[in-house]
């Protein structure tokens, strides 16, 4: 039987821990297209094009679509989020200086594409000092049930945002 | 639970906006190293320090300003305490910071390039907020308000207004961080009924599944 494809976007800044959260979560052997950074980003490699990795829920199968985060592949943003299902923004708790471009996917994203989100905050297992949802949902101008503070290597706690966005459709 | 970051990252709007009516203190650290200690109660500055403590309305919105251009940090930490704080000052923010302004060029302004919207995202108008704008952003308000109303991207406008593109980004920007216009949501203002339902029972199939 034909499983039904169904598109989840995952979006954020550069090191807001993407292709983690989608090599956490997928089932197969995650696609990626990792390339040394010709830019000081922070990390010696980052996603040029796009991640992908599948979740198999029985009838249905969940393309895991990751975006890039560096401003120049912004025109990702737009082809990839067409007919998803939802997206996902990932923001690094203890990186505030990336919201405000994190902000600017979520606005074009949303403006243009009829498309439930949340945002996911990461990092909460390793950072210091810490923006907490509820002042990430300020910050977004969102209800708290649209925030949610993850750990993108766990696999519990990765699946806790693909819920969430589920309740959000 | 703390907020905190830079002051070229976040405007001293945004970060008001933010506190909202919560209380607690704000610390402003200007790149000088001198250190502004406010406390806050129900979106009113009720104490300034500053090496010592500031009584006058005007010397604490001439302070105030030093912050406005984005130099510098913030770092604000809720108080749990209900009790009200002995207040020296009973000073409202709005009225004590300037007017959002347009800068006329990059230079003269905090917001980075990488940061304005993106040309096509789209803004509506909020036309129920009354906010203090400087001239230029007040002109321009005034030459797109309708096109705003409906609904425009920063490229449509540019290309209606024969203005520059970058210029109406910021523009556009300033407006955004004041609030007094918004992103559309398509998801909330384009999807049907009969999708949003179907939407929610395909949402609560896959949260079966992913739950299994």
């Amino acid at each position: 039987m034909t499983k039904v494809p169904l598109k989840v976007v995952v979006s954020g800044p550069v090191g807001a821990g993407k292709s983690t959260f989608i090599r956490t979560l997928s089932q197969t052997e995650v696609v990626d297209t990792d390339e040394r950074s010709s830019e000081n980003i922070g990390k010696t490699h980052t996603t040029v094009a796009l991640d992908f990795g599948q979740i198999d829920l029985g009838d249905y199968l969940i393309h895991l679509f990751g975006t890039p985060g560096q401003t120049r592949f912004d025109f990702m943003w737009d082809i990839l989020s067409e007919g998803a299902l939802g997206l996902l923004l990932l923001v690094a708790c203890d990186r505030p200086g990336d919201f405000p471009h994190a902000r600017r996917i979520l606005e074009f994203v949303t403006s243009r594409q009829s498309v439930p989100f949340i945002v996911v905050s990461t990092r909460n297992d390793v950072a210091e000092k810490a923006w907490q949802p509820a002042d990430i949902a300020a910050y977004f101008d969102l209800p708290l049930e649209q925030v949610i503070a993850i750990n993108a290597e766990n696999v519990d706690s990765a699946k806790r945002a693909l819920i969430r966005l589920m309740q959000q459709l | 639970m703390a907020i905190f970051g830079k002051l070229s990252d976040f405007s001293l709007r945004e970060v008001i906006s933010m506190i909202g009516r919560r209380p607690g203190a704000l610390l402003l650290e200007s790149d000088d190293g001198s250190r502004m200690h406010m406390q806050l109660s129900d979106a009113q500055i009720v104490r300034i320090t500053l090496e010592r403590s500031i009584e006058s309305v005007d010397e604490a919105a001439s302070l105030l300003k030093r912050f406005v251009q984005g130099q510098g940090s913030f770092h604000f930490d809720q108080r749990e305490d209900d009790r009200p704080l002995a207040a020296t000052l009973q000073l409202d923010w709005q009225r004590l910071l300037p007017p959002a302004d347009a800068p006329s060029s990059p230079a003269q302004t905090r917001i980075k390039a990488d940061d304005l919207p993106h040309p096509q995202t789209c803004f509506v108008l909020i036309k129920g907020r009354n906010v203090r704008l400087d001239p230029i952003l007040d002109a321009f308000l005034q030459r797109c308000g309708a096109q705003l109303e409906r609904g425009a991207s920063a490229q449509q406008l540019s290309d209606e207004l024969a203005m520059e593109l970058e210029a109406v980004q910021w523009h556009l920007q300033s407006l955004r961080e004041i609030k007094k216009i918004w992103p559309v949501r398509a998801y909330v203002e384009q999807s049907d009924v009969p999708k949003k339902k179907e939407r929610r029972s395909l949402g609560q199939r896959l949260l079966g599944l992913i739950l299994k």
